[in-house]
């Protein structure tokens, strides 16, 4: 995290768990960074992530595993939209990818 | 002649067992292990082969091993142990719909007011000023 930190870069992550599930998992990994909840699937929508049914236990939509980079105006300068939830960009080539945002 | 104890019979789905349980709870935390998983699927197919020796010997030399009820159970649990770990890796995992078109083409991050784990209401719009990682993940509901 501090290597995020020392790039200029904070570290937000949304998913649709309600915030005291979200309190549970940053408890228990020692997470600092916001984990938002988005619950109604706003964020899923506007950044077209929903996956649909994507909870298997009770059907629910779900995100999809997505990164976005965005530099200090808000814009979206990089993107990672995995096709395999178990892969997922690694920190160092997030880093990597940073270091070229001005 | 007493017949020897077929102790791979039991060994084999056991290590079916912890390789494809050991991904889950443990080996997947490391990145280069969980993409592609380098320790997990080895052992979950030795312990197929070990329950193949198993059989083999329980019918092929059935003079010299036991285990011809054990063996090929044992055979069974190995095959569906491995089967789960290649199942889930190679497919269930891969059970995403395709980027939309709004994921790729956004320019811009829409401004959104959302809570954190504390309670806390957190604006996109807050982190302008410093480059923002904003991650997306399927959550543990």
């Amino acid at each position: 995290m501090s290597e995020f930190e020392k790039h200029g870069a904070a570290v937000v992550a949304i998913s649709v768990d309600p915030p005291e599930r979200s309190r549970e998992i940053a408890q228990a990994y020692g997470f600092t960074f916001p984990l938002l909840s988005d619950a109604e699937g706003l964020a899923l929508e506007a950044f077209g992530v929903r996956h649909p049914a994507g909870n298997p236990i009770d059907g629910k939509d779900i995100a999809r595993p997505a990164t976005f980079l965005l530099d200090r105006q808000g814009n979206i300068v990089w993107r990672d939209l995995t096709e395999n939830w178990r892969i997922r960009p690694r920190p160092a080539a997030l880093l990597r990818e940073l270091e070229r945002i001005p | 002649m007493k017949k020897r104890r077929n102790h791979l019979a039991w060994i084999g789905p056991l290590v079916a067992f912890a390789g494809a349980v050991s991904y889950f709870t443990f080996f997947a935390r490391f990145p280069a292990l969980r993409d592609f998983p380098w320790v997990n699927l080895p052992l979950a197919l030795l312990g197929v082969a070990a329950s193949a020796i198993a059989v083999w010997r329980a019918f092929a030399r059935r003079d010299e091993w036991r285990g011809r009820i054990v063996a090929p159970l044992g055979l069974g649990l190995a095959l569906a142990f491995a089967g789960f770990l290649v199942g889930y890796v190679f497919f269930l995992s891969r059970a995403l719909p395709p980027p939309s078109a709004t994921s790729l083409g956004l320019a811009a991050a829409p401004d959104l007011a959302l809570t954190d784990q504390n309670g806390q209401t957190v604006r996109l719009t807050d982190f302008r000023g410093r480059k923002l990682v904003l991650t997306f993940y399927r959550g543990y509901w």
